[in-house]
């Protein structure tokens, strides 16, 4: 544990550093967000309309639709079996929805791509799900084309942005879940991603790990300017982290909700308690005194309205 | 008294070792009044020493024990030489064998149909067992008929392969080569198919695909198993031979054996015996050594490399 602690100070002292840094490959870092500049954006745009997916007879998406711009983050968010990890193994490209569209878009092919292999889309698993023969760094040049010199270089300058520089030579098994989780977000990260996925990656941390990673996540995201998709059942992690905090129940988006708070993000926050407080009501379904009609799908943003005494949801 | 005796007497309390090993300095100064503190203090230096010499030491106990009491039982005359000799005329018979050279033509031509039998039959398990492991189809044309045929003990096709190949070189080759095979074949497809999905799946969206999906991801995982189907048949190939060569053979260790036997040579035929132990010992301890290097990830192998 102390160790991690020690780490994850490290970590953010380096980052700090790190951002204002140009990245290795001679592209530009992001410094902030892209997001707000048009035309200039390397996040994926993503676009689901009337998505459906059924696993043996059993309907886990019904019509879901769902617009997310790029370089935004978005926290999916219900029960468990309500489809959430569906909606993400769709996006990642491991499934093919049954009927629907969905579109990913970004600057490199601005025209939809159907398939996702190659669109820049990358997975940050559950578990790790590192190779165990290979060692920490060959895991995170998983994947990456080139001569292994300069590959070795790439993995090495990113593995030194997750704080494991100095852990590149050895075996996965020996690291802890914390740093597993490190080396998958530098796997994914090394291949630049317009789009990332997040399959409720800290699920299995503890407490001060995961905290701890999120504020790494986040540190990289506004560095890079991906679009991120997380799915959590966390609604703490969601608030932390997410622009917007989606939940989904019986297969269809019910709740999309802005969050508004100033970056980063304190937990201790009377604003944060407040909305947190709000969601875990809905999605428990407790009634809440500011939600008297249950929305579904796309009355959402007209159901926002009614947050407008509150100064954190627009 | 034999040699043996003397040996046990001198790994037994010698204080001075004991004290040397144990490093701390307050036994045996004592004076007869601490007799009792003596004695614990060279128990206690006995458990040391033992404790010292226990990591190469103790595997080798068991055997040697085994050795003296033989020893001492054909000595006394509890056991005759025509049932089992005692060991040092079977030490005498290997010295014999040795000078004259004779052992080592044996040990060359059981040897060599070793390696080929297992070369061949291994190598052949593993390309099938890749094959089925890979592909469905392989594994639904190719899977029924292998598994029938792993049922048919290789031993009962002795009678075949006799007509077939006659009692040359190749009716050895093919016994020990259908031995090796199934355990390599089987283990190396049960390897492939439990190679962990989620890795696979990872591997996929990383853009892996084709050869440097197989060789990143699922050869690596399955390994372990085809490394544990090598050491099962490195096993099985001197069971195989021990059969193969006394059924007709002009050399080779199995053939030595049952020559001596028609002349009642027992201590030949445990020079013979002990042989196969060795060369058995000898192949085990080369396929550990290869998994100890092809398998320095796994947790398991790390733990043992770390004390060792």
């Amino acid at each position: 544990m102390a160790e991690t602690l020690a780490n994850s100070s490290s970590t953010v002292a380096r980052i700090a550093a790190l951002r204002k840094e140009l990245d290795d490959d001679g592209e530009l870092t992001v410094n902030g967000r892209l997001t707000t500049e048009p035309g200039g954006s390397v996040g994926t745009t993503i676009d689901l309309r009337h998505l459906q997916k059924s696993y043996a007879s059993r309907q886990v998406l019904k019509s879901l639709n769902l617009h997310i711009a790029p370089g935004e983050f978005v926290a999916v968010i219900g029960r468990s079996g309500c489809g959430k990890s569906t909606l993400l193994r769709l996006l990642a490209g491991l499934e093919r929805a049954d009927a629907g569209t969905l579109q990913l878009r970004n600057h490199q092919s601005p025209a939809a791509i159907p398939t996702i292999q190659d669109s820049g889309t990358r997975v940050m698993f559950q578990d790790a799900r590192l190779l165990p023969w290979k060692t920490v760094l060959d895991n995170v040049r998983l994947g990456l084309e080139g001569n292994r010199h300069h590959t070795k270089k790439i993995a090495e300058a990113t593995l030194a942005k997750v704080a494991l520089a100095d852990r590149a030579a050895e075996w996965p098994s020996i690291l802890s879940g914390g740093q597993r989780q490190r080396v998958a977000l530098a796997r994914a990260l090394i291949h630049q991603p317009s789009l990332l996925l997040l399959d409720e990656p800290l699920g299995a941390l503890d407490a001060l790990t995961r905290i701890e990673m999120q504020s790494l996540i986040e540190q990289l995201w506004l560095e890079q300017g991906f679009t991120a998709v997380l799915v959590t059942h966390d609604v703490q992690e969601a608030i932390a982290l997410a622009d917007r905090v989606i939940l989904i129940e019986e297969g269809q988006v019910s709740l999309d909700l802005k969050v508004n708070l100033p970056r980063p993000r304190a937990r201790g926050d009377a604003h944060f308690a407040e909305l947190e407080d709000h969601i875990l009501k809905r999605v428990l379904r407790h009634p809440s005194t500011l939600d008297n009609s249950d929305v579904e799908g796309t009355d959402a943003q007209s159901r926002l309205a009614t947050f407008n005494p509150l100064a954190w949801a627009v | 008294m034999g040699p043996f005796i003397t040996e046990i007497s001198e790994v037994a309390p010698d204080p001075s070792v004991a004290e040397r090993l144990s490093g701390d300095g307050r036994t045996s100064s004592s004076s007869v009044s601490a007799l009792g503190e003596d004695i614990a203090a060279i128990l206690s230096n006995i458990g040391t020493l033992l404790r010292h010499t226990t990591p190469w030491f103790a595997p080798w106990a068991v055997p040697l024990l085994l050795i003296v009491s033989w020893q001492l039982a054909a000595q006394f005359g509890y056991l005759s030489s025509r049932i089992l000799p005692e060991p040092l005329a079977v030490l005498k018979a290997f010295w014999n064998l040795t000078v004259s050279g004779e052992i080592f033509i044996h040990v060359k031509t059981s040897l060599w149909r070793a390696i080929s039998g297992f070369l061949v039959g291994g190598g052949l398990g593993l390309m099938l067992g890749l094959l089925t492991g890979t592909f469905r189809t392989a594994e639904t044309l190719l899977d029924t008929t292998l598994q029938m045929v792993r049922n048919i003990p290789a031993l009962a096709l002795l009678p075949l392969v006799i007509l077939w190949f006659g009692i040359d070189e190749s009716a050895k080759l093919f016994l020990v080569s259908v031995g090796v095979f199934f355990p390599v074949y089987l283990n190396t497809f049960h390897g492939i198919r439990s190679v962990d999905k989620g890795l696979i799946e990872m591997a996929r969206s990383y853009g892996l695909s084709g050869w440097s999906l197989y060789r990143d991801v699922i050869l690596p995982g399955a390994l372990p198993s085809i490394l544990v189907g090598v050491r099962f048949a490195l096993g099985l190939v001197w069971v195989l031979l021990i059969v193969a060569e006394t059924i007709s053979a002009q050399a080779g260790i199995g053939y030595m054996t049952m020559n001596a036997r028609e002349f009642l040579q027992t201590d030949v035929v445990l020079v013979g015996i002990l042989l196969y132990a060795l060369l058995g010992k000898l192949a085990d301890s080369l396929s550990r050594a290869v998994e100890y290097r092809s398998l320095r990830w796994h947790p398991g192998y790390q733990r043992r490399n770390r004390h060792g």
